[in-house]
This record gives C-alpha cells, sequence and structure tokens, in this order.
C-alpha cells in the first residue's frame, strides 16, 4: 500500500472572546491508498474540522498537507484547484448540503462545470445521468429539485457530486447520522460498493462507534483536538490501550440485551471545552488514571504494538 | 472518465427501491397556494392589475385630455361630464386621476427597481467581499439610515432642483440601504450554509458561489421587498410633491392633493380623488407583499 | 401486575394546508404501560410514535385531531377529560422530558428558578422551601455545584446538565409515568450513557413506569423492559426485550435489526429494507410493510393482518410471522 494523504503537525485555533478555542492540535496521521479510516469523537473534538482542514477549506493556523506526495501549501490558485480535485467530501445534513434552487442535474453537475469537464451541456448532462444510475437515483430525477426528494435520496445526490470529478479520496463527514436505521444501511452499502467498484479511499469522521467499526479498516480516536488512539479496528475495539476510547466503547448502548451491565464503568464530567483546554494530557480531568505527569507532560503517540498508535502516560494493558 | 460499463452492480439494486420521490409543491405552488386562501392578495394583486391596466389605457378610458383647460367650468363639483369634478383651472379630475396613474406608478417603480439592484449589489459585496469593503458599504448604509428620509430626500430635491428625475435619484438614495442591510444578512447567513461549503470543497470559483448559489436564494424576500417598497416610494412622493418639492410638471397624485389642498374646504373632491387613488395603490401593493411574504417565508425556511 | 396506562385503539389525524382529506397518522394503536415498568416504543422518524404520546398528554399541535380510541390513566379517560384537568395531570403525575431541553426550558428565566416555580405550582411549597428543594433535586440529577448552577440560564449549561434539569423537573412530584421523547439522542455518547443510568436509577427509587420513545435500538436493549414496534402509523409487534432481540417475528423489526452494523465484518453488505416509509395519504390497501417486505404474498397485499399473540405475549402483525432467531451479522432475515 502506499500513502495517499498525510498530515504533519496539523494546529488549528479560533480566538473567541475569552480565550481561544484549540480545534485541532498537533495532528499527524497518513491516510494510505484504497483504505478508509475511521475518525471518531465526541462533539467538539475537533474531527470535523480536521475534515476541512484536509481539503483546504479553511487554512491551518500552522502545519502541512500532503496530497499524493504534494505539499498543498506550495500550490496556489488553478494548480491547487487541479490538485485538490482528487479529494471531495460528503456532507452530514443531506438538507443544508444541497442548494434548494438549483436542480439535481445541476447541482451534480457543478464540479464538473466549475473544472470545464465536458465539451458541451449535452455530454455533462450524459456524465451526470450515469452518476445518478450509480448511486441509486433514477436518471429520470434529473431536473427535480432537492426538496422532493428524502433524506437518503438527497445524500445519494451528495454521493453522486461527490464522484463527479473521479476523485481518489472522499472525505465522508458523519454522512449517516442524519439518516432513519433502515435508511443508513441503505448508504453504508453503497459508499461500500463505490469503494470496491473505483478502489475509493475513505476517510470516515463519525460519532456512531459501530457504523465507524463496520466501515474501517483503521480507526483513530480524537478528544479534544488531540488524537488518543490510532489502530486498525479490530485490535481498537477489542483492546483499546487508551483510557478515552474503553470509555467510548463502554458508553455505546448495544443493540443486545444480554449485554446490559448496570455497573459498569462510566466517564463521568461533561464533554469539555476546546477553549482554553487543560495543560498536558487534556483528557487528564475526566481520566480516572491522571497523575502529575499528565498535567505537566503532553503524552505523544507511540506505537505500543505494531500499527497500535497510543498518546497516554498510562496505557491500558 | 469512468465508462458506464464498470457500474452498478448492486446499486441498481438500491435503484428500485428509490423510484418514489414527493410531488413538486416548490415556491410557485406555495405562492398559488397563498392566493387561494388569502383573499387580501389577491385583491392586492386585481386592484394592482388594474391600476396598470387604466394607466396603460388612459386615452380609452377618458375624452378628455388631462392638461386641457377649461376656464368656464372650473371647481365643479362631480358631475356626469366631469365624474369626480374639476379643478381650478377647469381640468378633469377624473381624466387627471387616470393620467397620474402614470406617473405614480412609474415612481413607484423605477427608483424601487434602482434601489433594488443598487441595494443587492452593495449588500451582496458587503457580505461577501470581506470585512473592509463590509465596514465601508454599512457605514455608508447607516448614514443613510440615520437620517431622517424624508429630510434627506428633500435635501437632495432642493440641491439637485425639482425634477421627476431627480426625484428617482432621491428615492433611490433614501431606499438602497435597507435593502443592502437584507441582502447583506441574507448573504452571511447563506455563506456559512453546507452547500455553499460544498461548493467550495469542489472548487467552484467565489465569483460563481456568489451568483449562483447566493444570489437565487436571496431573490424571493428580493421579490418582497420590491414589492413592499413601490408603496413606500409612492408615499415618499406623495409626501414631498405635497410639502412642495416635487417636480411641478408632472401631475402625480401626490401633486394633486397639494394643489387641491387650498380648496380642501370648498372642493374636497380635488383632494379626496387622488388621496384615494394612493389610498387604493398602496393598500394593494402592501397586500401583495404581505401575502408574497407569508408565503415565501416558511418555503425560505425549510 | 396493574397498568398504569392504558392506550386502546388510539387514532390521530393531521390537516395540512390546501388539502381537504386529514392524514391518518397514528391508526388503532394498543399500548399497556405496567406499573413501575419502562416500555419502549419503537420506530423510525414518521412511524407515529411521538404523535401517539403527544395525543396522550392532550399536547398535539393545532392541525393534530384524536379520531378515536381511549387512554385509561387511573380510571379516567386521558383523551375526555376537559383541558384544566389534564394539565393538572401533566407534570404532576405525568412528566415529559424531550429530545432538545432548551426547546422546552425557558431561556429567560434561571434554571434553578424554573424547577422551584414548577414545585410552588405543584407542590405549594412557599419560596424559600422551593429553592431548598430544587438544590437537593439537582443534586440527586447529578448536577455538580448545584447551588452555583441554580442561578444558571439554560444556555450557560451543557446539552448533559440541561437534560438533568429537565429530568429533575421531571421527576420533582415522582410522577406515576414519565414519557421520554428521544431524551438523548442530541446527546454524546458519554454523556448519553449518564443520563440513561440516571433514568434507571431515579426510575428504581420512586417506582415510576417510563414510557421510552426512541429510534436507538441500543437504547431499548440498555433500558427497556417491553418493547412496542411501530411502522407507518400502526404497532407491528410487540415483546418483551429479551424475546424482541433474540426472535421478533415481524419482517420490519428484523430488517431493522438486521440492517444494524453490529459485529458485521467489513466488506459484508448490510441487510436492508427496500425503499422508504410510505406517504401517509397512500398507504397500501393490505398490510402497510408488504411493499417492503420480501415475504409479501398475494393476500398481504389486500388483506390486513391482525396483530395476533404468538406466545407468551409476544403480539406480531403479520400473517406469517418469523420463527428463528435473528441471525446476527447475517445479510439475510
Amino acid at each position: 500500500m502506499s500513502e495517499l494523504l498525510r498530515a504533519e503537525r496539523l494546529v488549528k485555533e479560533f480566538p473567541v472572546k475569552g480565550g481561544v478555542v484549540h480545534a485541532v492540535s498537533d495532528v499527524s496521521f497518513a491516510i494510505e491508498k484504497g483504505e478508509t479510516l475511521g475518525l471518531v469523537g465526541e462533539s467538539g473534538c475537533g474531527k470535523s474540522t480536521l475534515g476541512k482542514l484536509l481539503l483546504d477549506l479553511i487554512p491551518p493556523t500552522s502545519g502541512k498537507v500532503f496530497f499524493n506526495g504534494e505539499d498543498l501549501s506550495l500550490y496556489k490558485g488553478e494548480a491547487l484547484r487541479e490538485l485538490r480535485r482528487g479529494m471531495q467530501m460528503i456532507f452530514q445534513d443531506p438538507y443544508a448540503s444541497l442548494d434548494p434552487r438549483l436542480s439535481v442535474g445541476r447541482i451534480i453537475a457543478e464540479p464538473l462545470t466549475a473544472h470545464r469537464i465536458g465539451d458541451s451541456r449535452e455530454e455533462r448532462a450524459a456524465i451526470v445521468r450515469d452518476l445518478m444510475e450509480q448511486v441509486g437515483l433514477r436518471p429520470e430525477f434529473y431536473s427535480r429539485y432537492p426538496h422532493q426528494f428524502s433524506g437518503g435520496q438527497r445524500q445519494r445526490i451528495g454521493i453522486a457530486r461527490a464522484l463527479a470529478l473521479n476523485p481518489e479520496l472522499i472525505i465522508c463527514d458523519e454522512p449517516v447520522s442524519a439518516l432513519d436505521v433502515s435508511i443508513q444501511a441503505q448508504i453504508l452499502n453503497l459508499l461500500g460498493d463505490l469503494q470496491r467498484q473505483r478502489g475509493l479511499t475513505y476517510l470516515f469522521i463519525s460519532h456512531d462507534l459501530n457504523v465507524v467499526r463496520y466501515l474501517s479498516d483503521r480507526v483513530m480516536v480524537m478528544f479534544l483536538g488531540q488524537l488518543c488512539e490510532l489502530s486498525d479496528t479490530p485490535s481498537l475495539y477489542e483492546s483499546p490501550r487508551h483510557p478515552y476510547t474503553r470509555f467510548l466503547l463502554d458508553a455505546v448502548p448495544q443493540p443486545d440485551p444480554t449485554r446490559r451491565d448496570e455497573n459498569r464503568a462510566l466517564l463521568m464530567g461533561e464533554v469539555s471545552s476546546p477553549v482554553n483546554p487543560p495543560s498536558g494530557c487534556r483528557f487528564r480531568l475526566r481520566c480516572p488514571y491522571a497523575d502529575a505527569r499528565c498535567a505537566e507532560q503532553k503524552p505523544e503517540l507511540t506505537e505500543l504494538a505494531p500499527g497500535h498508535f497510543c498518546a497516554c502516560h498510562h496505557p491500558l494493558g | 472518465m469512468f465508462t458506464s460499463k464498470d457500474k452498478y452492480t448492486r446499486a441498481l439494486s438500491d435503484q428500485i427501491i428509490n423510484a418514489e420521490i414527493q410531488p413538486d409543491d416548490g415556491v410557485l405552488a406555495s405562492i398559488r397556494n397563498m392566493f387561494r386562501t388569502n383573499r387580501a392578495a389577491l385583491l392586492g394583486l386585481i386592484l394592482i392589475l388594474l391600476i396598470v391596466l387604466m394607466a396603460l389605457a388612459a386615452p380609452l378610458i377618458t375624452r378628455y385630455d388631462p392638461n386641457e383647460m377649461d376656464l368656464a367650468s372650473m371647481n365643479e363639483p362631480p358631475s356626469a361630464q366631469h365624474w369626480f369634478g374639476t379643478d381650478d383651472l377647469g381640468q378633469d379630475v377624473f381624466t387627471r386621476v387616470v393620467y397620474g396613474a402614470r406617473i405614480s406608478l412609474m415612481i413607484g417603480f423605477v427608483p424601487s427597481l434602482i434601489s433594488l439592484i443598487l441595494g443587492t449589489a452593495l449588500g451582496l459585496m458587503a457580505g461577501y467581499m470581506g470585512r473592509r469593503v463590509d465596514a465601508v458599504i454599512m457605514r455608508l448604509a447607516d448614514v443613510v439610515l440615520a437620517f431622517p428620509s424624508l429630510l434627506l430626500a428633500m435635501v437632495i430635491m432642493y440641491t439637485l432642483g425639482s425634477s421627476i428625475l431627480n426625484m428617482f435619484i432621491a428615492l433611490s438614495i433614501i431606499n438602497w440601504a435597507g435593502t443592502a442591510r437584507v441582502v447583506r444578512a441574507q448573504t452571511l447567513s447563506l455563506k456559512e450554509k453546507e452547500f455553499v461549503e460544498a461548493a467550495r470543497s469542489m472548487g467552484v470559483s467565489r465569483w460563481r458561489i456568489a451568483f449562483r448559489h447566493i444570489l437565487p436564494n436571496c431573490l424571493p424576500n428580493l421579490i418582497v421587498l420590491f414589492t413592499l417598497d413601490i408603496p413606500g416610494a409612492i408615499m415618499w412622493e406623495s409626501s414631498m410633491s405635497f410639502l412642495g418639492v416635487g417636480d411641478p410638471n408632472t401631475a402625480s397624485w401626490g401633486l394633486m392633493v397639494s394643489q387641491g389642498k387650498g380648496y380642501a374646504y370648498m372642493c374636497p373632491w380635488l383632494i379626496l380623488a387622488p388621496g384615494i387613488a394612493i389610498l387604493v395603490t398602496v393598500m394593494a401593493f402592501n397586500f401583495l407583499g404581505d401575502g408574497l411574504r407569508d408565503a415565501i417565508d416558511p418555503y425560505m425556511k425549510t | 401486575m396493574s397498568n398504569i396506562l392504558e392506550i386502546k385503539n388510539l387514532s390521530v389525524s393531521f390537516a395540512s394546508d390546501g388539502i381537504k382529506e386529514r392524514a391518518i397518522a397514528v391508526n388503532g394503536v394498543d399500548i399497556d404501560i405496567p406499573q413501575g415498568r419502562t416500555v419502549g416504543l419503537v420506530g423510525e422518524s414518521g412511524c407515529g410514535k411521538s404523535v401517539t404520546s403527544l395525543a396522550v398528554m392532550g399536547l398535539l399541535a393545532d392541525n393534530g385531531r384524536v379520531e378515536g380510541g381511549e387512554a385509561m390513566f387511573g380510571g379516567q379517560d386521558l383523551l375526555k377529560l376537559p383541558d384544566r384537568e389534564l394539565r393538572r395531570i401533566r407534570g404532576n403525575r405525568i412528566s415529559m422530558i424531550f429530545q432538545e431541553p432548551m426547546t422546552s426550558l425557558n431561556p429567560v428565566i434561571t434554571a434553578g428558578k424554573q424547577v422551584a416555580e414548577a414545585l410552588r405550582l405543584h407542590a405549594g411549597l412557599d419560596a424559600a422551601a422551593a429553592k431548598a428543594r430544587t438544590i437537593e433535586i439537582f443534586e440527586k440529577v447529578g448536577i455538580p455545584e448545584p447551588e452555583r448552577r441554580f442561578g444558571c440560564y439554560p444556555h450557560q449549561l451543557s446539552g448533559g446538565l440541561r437534560q438533568r434539569v429537565m429530568i429533575g423537573m421531571a421527576m420533582v412530584m415522582k410522577p406515576d409515568l414519565l414519557i421520554a421523547d428521544e431524551p438523548t439522542t442530541a446527546l454524546d455518547v458519554s454523556i448519553e450513557a449518564q443520563i440513561l443510568r440516571l433514568m434507571r436509577d431515579l426510575q428504581r427509587e420512586s417506582g415510576t413506569s417510563i414510557l421510552m420513545i426512541t429510534h436507538n435500538l441500543g437504547v431499548v436493549a440498555e433500558l427497556c423492559d417491553e418493547v412496542y414496534v411501530m411502522y407507518a402509523g400502526e404497532v407491528v409487534e410487540r415483546a418483551d426485550v429479551m424475546t424482541l432481540f433474540s426472535q421478533c417475528a415481524h419482517p420490519y423489526t428484523r430488517g431493522l435489526m438486521a440492517s444494524l452494523p453490529r459485529m458485521t465484518p467489513k466488506g459484508r453488505r448490510l441487510y436492508n429494507i427496500q425503499g422508504t416509509v410510505p406517504n401517509l395519504r397512500a398507504m397500501p390497501a393490505g398490510c402497510r410493510f408488504s411493499p417492503r417486505c420480501e415475504f409479501a404474498r398475494e393476500r398481504c397485499k389486500t388483506e390486513k393482518p391482525p396483530l395476533v399473540d404468538v406466545g407468551n405475549g409476544h403480539l406480531c402483525r403479520c400473517f406469517e410471522p418469523r420463527t428463528t432467531p435473528i441471525a446476527w451479522g447475517g445479510d439475510g432475515l
């Protein structure tokens, strides 16, 4: 496998009233060609911000993104647009992410027009119809408007749009969280099919640990802007090393009443705010294992087992 | 690109399931439905159409010339010959009201259209082109809005001179700022919408986003704003004509009221006829504008 | 065991602008809530689960109307009670909590005052006593620094704390029944787990029955004793929680279970229920699930299956209920 995207020491900070939001703090990782990398974390952990940084939708405070070995920060204007063609995004809200005043055909054709693909309107329309079929939409709906479609169908429109430029990498930002269970399965299957057919690479951002487990080859866990753990999926779910990952996995209500455990340890406290986070390990205020060292020294991401990285001074056995 | 051969193995099975979609119920249907249930808006629309028709077909409606004086019949009360009576120069008041519709409608439309275009362009720039442009444009708008509008318009008319063209300029100047504010606010909120972000992520250019995504989404509100600006402009013009800063050579309804005010006691028809014309027109546009707003607002939210 | 609430044959319709015919959102629903138990009401959006609870509480929107049925609560039919008496029951003997506590809290009154207000209203306490009792309640529902939080406005509290305030307010009068409508859907997993535990602990202590409305089968498995599954305005299945998760009988319930990515290995397709929920105005003639059901026969398309007992109070609305245990992680039913 070869590396498709690499983030190096990415940092994003926003000034707000009363402090600085440390949305993403010193995050480095790589995505291999053809894999699905899952990214999980609770609200405010910076996972969506990280997705946008990778796409250059917002500029990083510091750090670099390499795509296909090219440093994005060295590119500008037309050349940057050309390079970024290979990365597209699928958004969370199937309602807000489609312009209500454009027909479905025009929505899907937009990336084509923006990049001057196809010589004529007819040619582009043919490409769009083809894309619609690939995502399971009837091409007859070409000139309909988004509000006529259900949530699942709209998400398909968003997927067709992301596919239009034939990207290598798709960043999926919570693509199924707004959908009902049965529709969610349809979309997850579609994403899987497309990956197999086209050899796509996904960064799959979600708060739903079950969905991430199903779809991902590797998973990384974020807490307050920092990576806590990064590992291949089975080893992360079966033997998490970071206390936060452990608590998170335990907290998910499982659809299995025989596994109901009324006495399991819960992660107490509130979801902490990324404004002026604690020193050292940011998880330490909610962590039962925290000691003085956790306050003084920020734990670095270290490889505890082959391919299993964890940033903790007291990793679980 | 990809060939159509390598596509859907399984997506096809999902395709069947996505057969049904909702029937169309866009903003147009919502407006159609509004006219069916909102009688006031429908009345407004009919009245406006009648007034426009009256303005266009003025020579067919009355046999008099609006400027033809008949000194033999001055200040005559309404009669079979002169439906709304005559004024102090013996001119037929009905004829002047009918022809006045042309002037008053023009005074309603032209400055509203100018301020709509100007306000939209400036509002879009303010909301979209960064902080410095925003600061300059919005401070300018604040200055305009901080002034009492009537006073500002009168100052402009005094400075430029009383002509219908200057009236257009004055009314456009006092009106653009409100439109600019609305468009700016909407641009700022639309700019944060996910679909704009989606367009950016695909490499769509800034100009394209402004004209393809932001402007069309402002449009429904602009239509409402325009419909409500028209009666505003008619009212301003009437007030200014009444106060004597209008164009004395264009027989607008406002000027007629102004000229008739000296005879208000003896010949009330001189101010009643144009006064009622103003009232009916302004109300008609307000009814229509309110109805449109009710129809469009919920649609804009979903 | 006696039932605290018995909903019988409840039907609710809605009117919408410009369309003469009313849409039936809830059609002949029967639900029993036994004393001291937690009953789950599950289904996807638009299945009528929330409408059912709102109708019982007399909180339907203006365009909604109860078409028939009864809701027996302590010998009284809630659907026939005058507004004034219903108000006395709400927040006193029956409480409700919602998905977004922000919408049910007044943004310009501090959280503490709102709870204290409820106490003064329903328990007749004076201001000082109400405040003391409120702080006690805050402490009980796990709000840290209760004295300080008493003076906080709702927007100054996190989503989890707001939901705790709501639960505190709901449990103030030790109600006989707590209706919780997706109470944890807007919360993060770690907070969700805390809230679920809080609800369970409070229930153990006070003996309150809970009607848990949710789309999340994980939450059902975690908290409920009995479960009703709704589809397109009707109850399609009712079972105790163990039976439901091991051998639910209705193809829709089985489809829902199978479409969850539970232990499914990557690369294996999830089961998916074909199509989408039918339009309220164009319901299929026979079984409402038949157009999406892979086992549907001719009979299912014309004749409506009754809700029948398939054993030990396990009810299923299907002509051919499935009897095999569910194969988790497989792609068939």
